[in-house]
C-alpha cells in the first residue's frame, strides 16, 4: 500500500485528488449549526448549572467560536454564551416543493428542518395505523420537567456537586 | 519526502470535507486511479465500500427521528404496563433522574429526559431511546436510599447516552428509510414514501421494544451501562458504593424469579463482580440524612 504512494504516477493521482478538492470546495461548504433540540438553554458559562442567558428554540442558527470540554461558545441572537454540543448539529434549511429555501419558521411541532425519514408525519402515520396504541401518557410524562431552580435546590440540598451556591 | 507531504495535505483536506464527502472524494479519485492504472477496479470498489460503511451506521439515526423512535417505544411501555400517578413520587424521580442526566455526556436530547414510575411488582426498568425512562414499582422498592436510585436511574441514563436502544434496530430497517430520504425531511411525503417509511418506522419500533421486555441487552452492553452509572453517581457527588448495594439486593430480592429483570439482564452476582473492579465501588457505603429524609417523603407508600 505504501509502495502505491511512492510511485512517480501516483503522485499525480493525488494531485489530481487535490485539484479537485479545491475546486469543489466551496460546494462542499459545510451547512450551519443549529440547535437540534427542542429548546436549548444558552449559559453564562460551561457548567451544567451556569445561569441562564436565554433559552433557544429548535433551528436557530448559532455562531460556534470555540469549544471546551463539551461545550461550545456560541454567539447566536446577538447574544454570547455556552450551549452543549449535544443540543446543536448542522443541519441546512429545508426546501419547498419549488426547490426555494423557507425560512426557518419552526414551530415546535413542525420540525420544519431538513433531517431525515421519520418525522411528525410518520409518527401520526404510524398511530392512525395502529389505533390500539395510547400516547397520552408518553405526552404526558413528557410535561415532567422540573424548572431550573427546582433542580439547582434539589442538588444543592442534597449535598450534591455542580450546582454551586444557592442564589 | 515530497510524496509524503502531499499525502498528509491529502488526508488533512479529506478530513476537513467531512465524512459524506469523503465518499464523492474516494469516487471520484478512484475512478481517476482506475483510469490511468493505479488501481483495479476491485481495489476501487472495496476502498469505496468501506468510506460508506462508516457513514452508515447506527449513527445515522438523527436526534429528531430518536425522539420519535423513543415516543414510540415508549407508547409500547405504557400499553404493557399501567403508569403509576403519583405525583410526588414521580416529581422526586424526576429530579433525581434529570440531574443524572445532566451530568451525563448526553445532557440533552430532543424532548429531554423524563422519567415514569410503573405499578408493577416486577422488578424492572426500561430506558427508551431519547430519554423516557420507566422503573417498576417492585424495583423502587429494593432501593433504600436515594443514592441506590440514583445508581438504578444512573444505569438506564447510561442504556441512553450509549444510544443502546437505538442500536437494536436491524440495520436493514434502516437502510429501506434511508433510500426514501433526501435533504428534505420534514416536506409531506407522498403516499408510497410514507407507507415505506411508517413500515420501517413500525420495524424499528418491534426491533426496540423486543431487546427491551424481552431479551434484553447484551451482558456487553449492561456492564458497559454500569460504568457509566458509576461515573455519573461520581460526577453529581453520589455515593458510587450504592451501586454495589442495589446490586446486592436485587440479588437477594431476584433469587427464584424468571421476571422482569431475571430474564432481561445478566445476573446481579456477575454485574456486581464487574463493578466492584472499581475502587471508589468497593466500599462501605456512605448514607446522607439529607437525602434520606426526602427519599423516604417521597416514596411513602410507594
Amino acid at each position: 500500500m505504501w509502495r502505491f504512494f511512492m510511485r512517480k504516477k501516483s503522485r499525480l493521482f493525488l494531485l489530481i485528488v487535490l485539484l479537485l478538492q479545491l475546486l469543489l470546495l466551496p460546494a462542499l461548504a459545510a451547512d450551519p449549526w443549529r440547535i437540534v433540540v427542542q429548546s436549548s438553554p444558552l449559559r453564562q458559562s460551561p457548567q451544567v448549572f451556569g445561569k441562564i442567558i436565554a433559552p433557544i428554540s429548535y433551528g436557530t442558527e448559532v455562531d460556534v467560536l470555540g469549544e471546551r470540554a463539551g461545550w461550545l461558545q456560541v454567539k447566536v441572537a446577538g447574544k454570547s454564551g455556552w450551549l452543549h454540543k449535544t443540543a446543536v448539529a448542522r443541519r441546512s434549511l429545508s426546501l419547498s416543493a419549488g426547490d426555494k429555501p423557507v425560512a426557518v419558521a419552526a414551530s415546535k411541532s413542525e420540525l420544519s428542518l431538513a433531517g431525515k425519514g421519520f418525522n411528525q408525519q410518520v409518527e401520526n402515520a404510524y398511530r392512525d395505523k395502529n389505533a390500539q396504541l395510547d400516547y397520552a401518557w408518553v405526552d404526558r410524562m413528557a410535561q415532567f420537567i422540573s424548572d431550573e431552580d427546582q433542580l439547582r435546590q434539589f442538588v444543592i440540598a442534597g449535598g450534591l456537586k455542580g450546582a454551586g451556591h444557592a442564589n | 519526502m515530497q510524496t509524503k507531504a502531499l499525502l498528509c495535505l491529502l488526508m488533512l483536506l479529506l478530513l476537513a470535507a467531512g465524512c459524506a464527502e469523503m465518499t464523492a472524494m474516494t469516487d471520484i479519485g478512484s475512478q481517476i486511479a482506475v483510469a490511468t492504472g493505479q488501481l483495479t477496479e476491485d481495489q476501487a470498489a472495496s476502498l469505496k465500500k468501506t468510506s460508506q460503511a462508516v457513514e452508515k451506521a447506527f449513527t445515522d439515526i438523527t436526534i429528531e427521528q430518536e425522539y420519535f423512535i423513543g415516543r414510540a417505544v415508549a407508547a409500547e411501555i405504557v400499553n404493557r404496563y399501567r403508569p403509576l400517578d403519583r405525583q410526588a413520587a414521580n416529581t422526586y424521580l424526576n429530579l433525581v433522574g434529570q440531574a443524572l442526566a445532566r451530568v451525563s455526556d448526553m445532557p440533552e436530547t430532543f424532548g429531554g429526559y423524563h422519567f415514569l414510575l410503573l405499578d408493577s411488582d416486577e422488578i424492572n426498568a426500561f430506558a427508551a431511546p431519547g430519554g423516557l425512562v420507566f422503573v417498576s414499582r417492585g424495583l423502587l422498592r429494593c432501593c433504600p436510599d436515594e443514592d441506590a436510585l440514583a445508581a438504578v436511574l444512573a444505569h438506564e441514563v447510561g442504556h441512553v447516552q450509549a444510544k443502546h436502544g437505538l442500536q437494536a434496530i436491524k440495520k436493514s430497517r434502516l437502510t429501506d428509510a434511508l433510500t426514501i430520504i433526501g435533504t428534505e425531511s420534514a416536506r409531506q411525503f407522498g403516499g408510497a414514501e410514507l407507507a415505506q417509511l411508517t413500515t420501517a418506522f413500525e420495524g424499528s419500533i418491534a426491533d426496540v421494544t423486543s431487546t427491551l421486555v424481552n431479551n434484553g441487552y447484551s451482558r456487553t452492553y449492561e456492564y458497559q451501562a454500569d460504568q457509566i452509572a458509576v461515573e455519573l453517581l461520581r460526577r453529581l457527588g453520589y455515593d458510587p458504593a450504592a451501586m454495589a448495594l442495589m446490586l446486592r439486593k436485587m440479588q437477594g430480592r431476584l433469587a427464584g424469579d424468571s421476571r422482569g429483570f431475571a430474564r432481561t439482564h445478566p445476573s446481579p452476582a456477575e454485574r456486581l463482580e464487574k463493578v466492584l473492579d472499581n475502587p471508589l465501588v468497593n466500599q462501605k457505603h456512605h448514607i446522607v440524612s439529607a437525602r434520606q429524609m426526602r427519599f423516604s417523603r417521597a416514596l411513602k407508600g410507594i
